[in-house]
């Protein structure tokens, strides 16, 4: 090699101009690659067919009808619910859902609804990081989504509520980053800068608006606190009201406050007392007592496993790391559901107890011209990024590609044909010739779906079936199983139209169709039936 | 500076707590405030203890003479020739003739028909211990057996509605059986508190449940009922008018008859009271409930057969009547004794023209007029309504013209022949 050559080659040659914290390692690419396959699995989830459309139908109705017009206070497409007492508690999520529908259809929900399950799951693997300091902690975020994907039907408040949950708790322990906690539980309220508390402030606020959930934010503050105060008492210290015990009150004083900026303000809290047929309750769940022999069983039974496993090591157990556990273990054993707020709390109580490791100091001291390949995982990490992107339908628009189809968006049985058939069949004029008062009967799971955005048609459930009076739900019960006097049930609740679906409800679609009686088959496919009731000169 | 200032005042512990004592009591004073002001929601409506009278608003004696009353009355006295008898007839007997008629002959008094039916010592004698009583106490009230055999009545709460047509009160003492075969005494007030309280806004029968709570409802209060969904006049007027028609029991005119009487009801309470309530009914609903009316009657002038009278398919003579298996007869008693029975109620705007009604009354006065006594007793229930229609149609109760007619008769001979009453044999 010449003289100039080898001038050349020092003078040119390329070097990293990115800092060193940019210097990621394998298992950083490990975490990218899941978190990159999690967003995939998420963006190819199928939309369900039930509770995502009634979140478009009712945002449609608050954007055109405005918040404060008795919307949120009945349910306008189920007239058998009225005078329940109803509560639309979640308005804000059903207008985000509406708005991601109208931006781009059902493909919109389903980006929608990836971006909300990976940012959530991100945001409890940080936190988790953050506790314990050992990476591969960030997969418990993976172990609740296990743990708590059959519970989320598709894009709903409760999808809104979790992610709110996620960056709640990122906040309440943001201040450990930089300083150690005095409590046991590792929180420590006291010490957080101002803007936490704004942020704690607007988040509740926000959660408040999207679901009915935020509850479960104040019963951990509330758990948080009780826990500090027995911690205190345990110390011999009861009316020392420590500057922690004095923060974490005033901060769930402030949360409280914060709840109450919604368009229901206290109504909301009243009707946490309400007896019969509690909104609230019926939206965290309801009755639905967990069988130990069950999916939701293992997670528990796995939760607590955890828990004890890591509790063993602890010499000193935070009381609100055992009052938030068994106050989540109580609500879950009520209502199955709970389990995607019984889940996170678990692990978050669990890592608390967790001893931090020590510091992962980065070889950074190391002569850069030593490691020229020290920014391979980094790069690995932007490609795998990049594949994800790619690979997902978000990359449409930049990379182009064919959209999805219909059937490749939604879950399987969705009843295309026969949405579109309603929607053209009863246009305003036809309707009017059709029957003044039209009440649809159709399978809870479908009626969100078939019932157009904006479209006068009411149903006799929808998957808001607790809202309806029992005898009500009792009715739709056996009608969907067809006993008896199905028939006669129908005539009862004046149902003009009919449809059935043919795989689940095969005694029924036998006896529309052998003895139809006054029914007329309008309309028929694979999936489904619809029938319409024989004209009658008198209402 | 004023951030180091607020977190001395907020870190403070005698401030804190301070702070906290304001807070407590702020929070416990709108409590207080917010239970003081919030209307409580009722669990069952406002009563009166006397029930409304709504009686007939025509007169009219081209619909049935007073012979052919007279006649029809004499056949539908409660002399039943199958005893005991059925207490579906009793109760209906009590809603035609009311508590103060006495006949002087076989046939059941007045008083006795109630006490069969809310005295279960006078119920014993008639039925025996071994059958099971008719007023049956439990957690809610006292409920009455129904579509339970011979001993039981046959709609929901008819006997309720029955009881308050002919104006008992709420203190009205009844008798029932307890567990241990003893004998207890209760009220009129724990029977309509069962209603209430079982009450269902879905339920097949509602019909004669809205028509007991209108005669003693004190106001339009709404009430929330068990499955707690909150109930007014307004809601239950909705829902005798969502069934099509002739759907429900007695060819839905149970449904319809309800309807007039809470619009009777209504009237009553906005131009009698003198406190000026609202009525049971809001405009709209006043309304609607109006059109409807009108709409029946179109539909029944339209499909009025020749003779007179309807059958079944009284609402759309296009459709088949559901229960073809039965005596047409019977069924054009039903459809039209029902249907003269609450336009007889109704006020005139919502009647047909005057033709319509006198062929149907003519109608149901001549069948039954021929009627035999088996024939009557067959059909008992159905023949008590078209009799009572035709006597409101007169201007008074059936046991008013019962006793002009027996007055009439202590002067006169007894009852005119039925060949006279139906005119030249041809």
């Amino acid at each position: 090699m010449s003289a100039i050559g080898k001038e050349s080659q020092t003078t040119h040659r390329l070097e990293a101009s990115l800092p060193d914290w940019c210097v990621l390692r394998w298992h950083h690419a490990i975490v990218c690659c899941a978190f990159s396959i999690a967003f995939l699995y998420f963006s190819y989830l199928p939309i369900p067919v039930g509770a995502t459309w009634q979140a478009v139908w009712q945002g449609n109705l608050i954007v055109q009808d405005g918040l404060f017009s008795g919307v949120l206070e009945s349910d306008a497409s189920l007239p058998l619910s009225e005078g329940m007492q109803y509560l639309h508690l979640s308005w804000l999520s059903s207008v985000i859902t509406w708005l991601a529908y109208q931006v781009d259809g059902a493909n919109g929900i389903s980006i929608l609804f990836a971006a909300i399950q990976t940012s959530t799951l991100m945001l409890w693997a940080r936190l988790f990081f953050q506790l314990t300091n050992r990476w591969w902690s960030v997969f418990g975020a993976f172990f609740l989504a296990v743990a708590c994907v059959f519970h989320f039907d598709g894009l709903g408040p409760s999808c809104f509520g979790w992610f709110c949950f996620a960056l709640f708790a990122n906040l309440v322990f943001a201040a450990q980053e930089n300083q150690t906690s005095s409590s046991a539980d590792c929180v420590s309220i006291s010490t957080g800068a101002w803007w936490r508390w704004l942020a704690l402030f607007i988040t509740m606020v926000i959660w408040a608006n999207l679901d009915c959930s935020f509850l479960v934010g104040l019963v951990w503050i509330a758990g948080l606190t009780i826990g500090r105060l027995a911690d205190s008492v345990r110390g011999f210290a009861l009316f020392r009201l420590d500057t922690e015990l004095r923060a974490r009150i005033w901060l769930l004083e402030l949360l409280v406050l914060a709840s109450l900026l919604t368009p229901l303000s206290w109504t909301a809290w009243q009707a946490i007392f309400c007896s019969q047929g509690n909104p609230i309750a019926n939206s965290l769940g309801g009755w639905q007592p967990v069988s130990l022999a069950s999916w939701s069983g293992a997670v528990i039974a796995v939760a607590w496993g955890i828990w004890f496993c890591i509790a063993r090591n602890v010499r000193t157990i935070g009381i609100a790391n055992l009052v938030c556990p068994v106050i989540a273990t109580i609500a879950v054993a009520i209502s199955a559901p709970m389990l995607i707020w019984f889940a996170p709390l678990m692990l978050i109580a669990a890592c608390s107890m967790a001893t931090p490791a020590e510091s992962d100091a980065r070889p950074t001291n190391e002569n850069s011209e030593e490691r020229p390949l020290r920014f391979a995982f980094t790069l690995i990490c932007g490609l795998l990024i990049w594949i994800g992107f790619s690979l997902s339908p978000v990359s449409q628009p930049v990379l182009g590609g064919t959209k999805r189809t219909d059937a490749q968006l939604h879950s399987q049985g969705t009843p295309f044909e026969l949405k579109s058939f309603i929607a053209n069949s009863w246009s305003d004029k036809k309707q009017k010739q059709h029957h003044p008062t039209p009440l649809l009967w159709s399978p809870n799971y479908w009626s969100d779906f078939i019932q157009p955005p904006g479209h006068p048609i009411s149903v006799f459930a929808n998957s808001n079936l607790t809202s309806l009076p029992d005898l009500a739900q009792t009715d739709y019960h056996a009608i969907y199983a067809g006993r008896g006097s199905w028939a006669k049930t129908l005539e009862r609740y004046a149902v003009t139209d009919l449809v059935v679906d043919k795989k689940h409800q095969p005694i029924l679609y036998k006896n529309v169709r052998t003895s139809p009686g006054h029914w007329r088959v309008v309309y028929e496919d694979e999936q489904a039936i619809m029938l319409t009731r024989r004209k009658s000169n008198v209402k | 500076m004023l951030s180091n200032t607020l977190a001395k005042v907020f870190t403070n512990g005698k401030v804190f707590l301070a702070i906290q004592t304001v807070i407590l009591f702020v929070i416990a004073g709108s409590a207080i405030g917010w239970t003081a002001r919030t209307t409580p929601r009722l669990s069952a409506p406002n009563l009166n203890s006397e029930p409304r009278v709504v009686g007939p608003l025509h007169d009219y004696p081209f619909v049935v003479s007073d012979e052919q009353l007279e006649l029809v009355l004499e056949k539908i006295k409660p002399s039943f020739q199958k005893q005991p008898p059925k207490t579906n007839f009793v109760d209906h007997a009590l809603r035609l003739w009311g508590v103060d008629v006495e006949f002087g002959d076989d046939a059941i008094d007045g008083r006795v028909l109630r006490e069969l039916l809310v005295n279960d010592q006078v119920f014993d004698e008639v039925w025996g211990k071994s059958e099971l009583p008719l007023l049956m106490p439990n957690e809610n009230g006292i409920a009455v057996r129904t579509q339970e055999g011979r001993s039981t009545v046959s709609h929901v709460d008819h006997l309720l509605g029955s009881l308050a047509e002919v104006g008992t009160p709420l203190d009205f003492p009844i008798v029932v059986r307890q567990g241990d075969n003893k004998k207890s005494k209760a009220t009129m007030f724990d029977l309509i508190e069962h209603a209430t309280n079982s009450f269902r806004l879905n339920q097949k029968e509602y019909e004669w449940t809205t028509l007991a709570l209108a005669f003693y409802a004190a106001d339009a209060q709404p009430w929330v009922t068990q499955e707690g969904q909150e109930v007014d006049f307004n809601r239950l007027a909705k829902r005798l008018m969502r069934q099509l028609q002739p759907q429900g029991v007695c060819y839905g005119q149970h449904r319809v008859y309800t309807l007039v009487v809470l619009l009777r009801i209504n009237e009553q309470i906005k131009t009698q009271s003198e406190a000026k309530l609202d009525g049971l009914l809001d405009d709209e609903t006043r309304v609607e409930v109006v059109d409807y009316l009108k709409s029946l009657t179109k539909a029944l002038y339209e499909n009025q057969s020749e003779d007179g009278s309807w059958d079944g398919n009284w609402a759309d003579t296009s459709i088949p009547v559901r229960d073809p298996e039965t005596n047409e007869l019977s069924r054009q008693i039903l459809a039209t004794g029902h249907a003269l029975e609450w336009w007889a109620m109704a006020p005139k705007d919502l009647h047909p023209p005057r033709e319509t009604i006198v062929r149907a009354g003519q109608w149901l006065a001549r069948e039954i007029g021929s009627m035999d006594d088996r024939s009557v007793e067959k059909n008992y229930t159905f023949l008590t309504h078209a009799a009572r229609a035709l006597a409101l149609w007169r201007g008074k109760f059936p046991a008013e013209h019962f006793e002009r007619f027996k007055q009439r008769r202590g002067s006169h001979d007894s009852v005119v022949p039925v060949t006279h009453l139906n005119g030249p044999a041809n």
